[in-house]
């Protein structure tokens, strides 16, 4: 029963078997949008788009696949399977190491003094991994049988630490408002959490201070930096600085610059009854300064949809948002009810509304991560990469010299791409002034 | 165009120029079996790879960051490692001398194809200012050199199984030639899991993330195994010779796929690059 199951998990069919599942999974990763990488408009889009496919999606997680419980018991699968193979590997990696003469072989004669056949084959770099009464075994880059075993062993450790960060890690973004405050437990702009992780708190409320975005003479974003702050419930206030590739880390979370940013428009709208509506559009900053950028906003209590676009400087000289224009339009079912361009401190009639352009603030998102594991998966990683070194770049070879009466039966061998590696053999009789059988 | 975009696509012409000479001596050497052609075509290529290597140096001065950024950019500095890593291995496996059939003509095509589609100048932008991303490149550029010279000894084992061309016989037999493309196909396999180690620790870096999924990635990722899957094959499954051959061919064009058309198709973290 042990023995069947053993030889279950190592089976090449059945591994195979994982590795074509995995990568099915993977496909459909591709093919169907997933949650944590799609804007959540776009996935009610795609949904609409799709209708009949949506309970299937829904059932099977198929809109998130990486955390779903049936992908993480394929790893878990597939993980048991290395982990058992990795153990097998090591025994005959151990035996092929440390090993004694083999059994038969492709081999010839030769007569030569023993010493002088020895010393030829250690000078073309070959240790003795064994000696007994029938003669020696000589081995070339013997770490090179243990290719194998660290690359089952890296693949292991990779793929533990991937089980443990797609069960644990708690991810969470906040697309700020300079001045905007978060208390700790307030919703994530995206949120996402393993499957054992619990909801993701902020240890702190936080405050975006400031938003500084640089930008190159081709328009081109050069450096984008927050400057943030900590909260403590006490009103004890914690400074920070981050941009994009400069980390912080905080109370065990490790705090990241997102790349999204852009300005944030204050816009009151007014009806005709003197009704009053507030409005912050958060807009991503447009790519270049004669383009705009566009969003699209429900207004609260309303039927309708308001399109926003805007270019960072109304005359479209500059990246700076320090005169920008902004343009709305007000759609009820597709029907367009008015379009009005603004500039700060400028108001205009829209459909049943005034709408006010009251003030601008630079938006930014940030991302608050807590994750284990890591080390794990970069350690794995370089793990797998000197398995495979060793499996590709240095392939053992051996000599067995075995006594025979006076004479001495010499066999030689290369584990992996024998031909290349022939001329040590064909070097070792030179050195002592034989030549290869015919 | 400014001053700095004639001087940088002259160089690039001058270097095409060079190469197409080199390829057009080095291929009449093979075929006619003429061995000094053959070797004068090694000079001409080495100069070509000098200027070519200027051409790459000025560009870097100009743009203000490593030749990977823009298809031009990706393309040049792809063809000058092929070519150069060619060249090393060529020095330690004199065997693999007639890949340059495949190898000379990719480069100047390569940079042809940069030139065509657009040499302006990109800024960096704050992402991808990392050195892991350098060497996330780097090791992709490597690997691709690599995969090129397993694809020359893959078709060249194919041609060899099925037509009887003159000049293959400068080859070396079947069973060496079948072996150099396991072993680059090897080669190819460790460098583009060290590209994507240096891309995981460049993402964690700069967004928190170590794998995100993006259809670079995935497709990248697919492609790993694909090569995994080979050399398995190849080792435990018996797999040799034009199975094993046709098999690479299927990797190489997802090789290529990932590295050079999902960029285009997808929007992803990686769509910043060759734009």
């Amino acid at each position: 029963m042990m023995l069947s199951f053993k030889r279950f998990f190592l089976s090449r069919k059945t591994i195979l078997a994982l590795i074509l599942l995995i990568l099915l999974s993977v496909v459909i990763g591709y093919i169907f949008p997933q949650r944590f990488s799609t804007a959540p408009s776009v996935m009610d889009e795609w949904k609409e788009a799709h209708p009949f496919l949506v309970p299937w999606v829904e059932a099977l997680g198929l809109g998130h696949v990486y955390s779903t419980s049936w992908f993480a018991a394929l790893l878990f699968v597939f993980l048991f399977s290395l982990v058992i193979s990795t153990y097998e590997q090591i025994k005959i990696s151990t035996k092929k190491t440390f090993g004694g003469l083999p059994a038969g072989g492709e081999s010839f004669r030769i007569i030569a003094e023993e010493n002088e056949l020895i010393s030829a084959i250690k000078t073309q770099g070959y240790f003795r991994a064994a000696k007994n009464e029938e003669g020696y075994r000589f081995v070339k880059r013997p770490w090179g049988y243990w290719g194998n075993v660290l690359l089952h062993i890296g693949i292991v450790i990779t793929i533990a630490s991937s089980l443990l960060i797609a069960l644990t890690q708690k991810r969470g973004v906040l697309n700020l408002v300079e001045g905007e405050i978060t208390i700790p437990g307030a919703p994530w702009a995206a949120e996402e959490n393993g499957l054992m992780a619990g909801k993701f708190v902020l240890p702190e409320a936080v405050r975006l201070e400031q938003v500084i975005a640089e930008f190159w003479e081709t328009d081109d974003l050069k450096q984008l930096t927050s400057a943030i702050s900590f909260i403590d419930p006490q009103g004890r206030i914690n400074k920070y600085t981050l941009a994009i590739n400069q980390t912080i880390d905080y109370r065990g979370l490790r705090i990241y610059q997102s790349y999204n940013s852009g300005d944030a428009f204050f816009v009151k709208f007014v009806d005709l009854e003197g009704g009053r509506n507030g409005v912050i559009l958060q807009i991503q900053s447009p790519s270049k300064r004669d383009r705009a950028s566009y969003g699209n906003f429900h207004l609260e209590g309303t039927p309708y949809l308001l399109k926003a676009k805007y270019f960072a400087d109304a005359g479209k000289r500059s990246m700076d948002s320090t005169n920008p224009l902004l343009v709305l339009r007000l759609m009820d079912k597709g029907k367009v009810l008015g379009e009005i361009n603004l500039r700060k401190g400028e108001s205009d009639k829209i459909g049943p509304y005034t709408a006010s352009f009251l003030e601008a603030s630079k938006w930014a998102g940030i991302i608050f991560v807590d994750i284990t594991g890591m080390p794990g998966i970069f350690l794995g990683f370089f793990i797998i990469i000197a398995g495979s070194g060793l499996t590709y770049f240095m392939p053992p070879s051996e000599f067995f010299v075995r006594r025979e009466g006076n004479e001495f039966s010499i066999a030689w061998k290369a584990t992996r791409f024998e031909s290349f590696y022939k001329e040590e053999f064909e070097s070792v009789l030179k050195d002592i002034g034989k030549d290869l059988p015919l | 165009m400014n001053n700095a975009l004639i001087v940088d696509t002259s160089l690039h012409w001058a270097a095409v120029i060079i190469y197409v000479i080199a390829t057009v001596v080095n291929v009449y050497g093979l075929i006619f079996k003429k061995d000094r052609a053959e070797r004068i075509s090694y000079f001409i290529i080495l100069s070509g790879l000098l200027v070519h290597g200027i051409a790459l140096i000025y560009r870097w001065t100009v743009a203000g960051h490593g030749p990977y950024m823009t298809r031009y950019e990706v393309l040049s500095s792809n063809a000058w490692i092929a070519l150069f890593l060619f060249l090393v291995f060529v020095k330690k496996f004199p065997k693999i001398k007639p890949a340059s059939i495949f190898v000379f003509p990719s480069t100047f095509l390569l940079i042809a194809l940069g030139i065509f589609l657009n040499p302006e100048v990109r800024k960096l932008p704050p992402s991808l200012k990392s050195i892991w991303l350098v060497l996330h490149v780097t090791f992709y550029k490597i690997a691709l050199g690599t995969i090129l010279i397993a694809l020359a000894f893959s078709v060249f084992y194919i041609m060899k199984k099925r037509t009887k061309i003159g000049w293959l016989d400068k080859l070396p037999d079947m069973e060496t030639v079948d072996m150099y493309a396991y072993r680059f196909a090897g080669f190819g396999f460790v460098f583009w899991a060290i590209a994507t180690l240096a891309g995981s620790i460049w993402a964690y870096q700069s967004w928190g993330r170590f794998w995100a999924w993006d259809p670079v990635e995935t497709w990248s990722l697919i492609t790993w195994v694909f090569f995994g899957l080979y050399l398995h094959l190849r080792r435990f499954f018996g797999w040799k010779g034009e199975k094993a051959a046709y098999f690479f061919l299927v990797c190489f064009l997802l090789s290529l796929l990932s590295a050079f058309f999902t960029p285009l198709i997808e929007s992803s973290i990686h769509s910043e690059y060759f734009r």
